[in-house]
């Protein structure tokens, strides 16, 4: 990660984690969902707070959220 | 509502004496379809966040999702829309009128929908080189 880690923000039940850096021109953002594989190159601290955070029950639990909305969202 | 917004040159802050923090910055929207072009700005003035992104396609993709949103949204919001302008972009079905972008419930997911009748509404479209979308999407943070 070529940009500065400023701040990580937990959020959710299925905890999230808000993601801030500073670059040349101020503030980027972005956001880990617990489906993901952090890359090669993530900051040392968000990999060590996905593995702490990230157990397989948020993993289901996250996952099962997502089939609900996309139920709600396409009814048959 | 007044208030000074942080010192000049600063991109965040607190507004007046309710202290809604106030932020900007770029975000980097995502596509299961190819980009060339892949970028976007917020705005997020306590938990109401506007965002603004530029896409353009770099393949052929059939019903693409989205995401990459900077906050992840509020989990029992209803999904809030947004206005979209795009070029080109080939609908699933025929007799669209409009297209508008959607925000998903508790997620960083987006979408774009179309519609031509009352009972169609569709997220179904194919993107093409060279098309693009610009979207505004807000909603409240989780």
């Amino acid at each position: 990660m070529a940009n500065t880690l400023n701040k990580i923000e937990i959020v959710t039940d299925f905890l999230h984690l808000q993601i801030r850096e500073i670059t040349d021109v101020g503030y980027h953002r972005r956001v880990l969902t617990p489906d993901m594989t952090l890359a090669d190159d993530e900051h040392q601290e968000v990999k060590d707070k996905a593995e702490e955070l990230w157990t397989d029950e948020v993993k289901t639990a996250w996952t099962t959220f997502q089939a609900e909305q996309e139920a709600k969202r396409n009814p048959e | 509502m007044s208030g000074i917004i942080d010192s000049a040159g600063s991109r965040s802050g607190i507004i007046g004496t309710t202290e809604l923090d106030y932020e900007e910055g770029t975000w980097t929207p995502t596509s299961t379809a190819a980009t060339s072009t892949a970028s976007g700005w917020y705005t997020k003035i306590g938990r109401l966040v506007t965002c603004h992104c530029h896409i353009v396609f770099n393949d052929v993709t059939v019903s693409p999702t989205y995401g990459g949103l900077p906050f992840t949204s509020h989990g029992s919001a209803i999904e809030p829309m947004g206005p979209a302008m795009l070029s080109n972009i080939t609908f699933a079905a025929s007799g669209r009128t409009w297209a508008q972008s959607v925000v998903y419930t508790g997620a960083t997911a987006w979408n774009i929908y179309s519609s031509g009748d009352a009972n169609s509404v569709t997220t179904g479209h194919t993107t093409a080189v060279g098309q693009w979308s610009r979207l505004t999407l807000i909603y409240i943070t989780a």
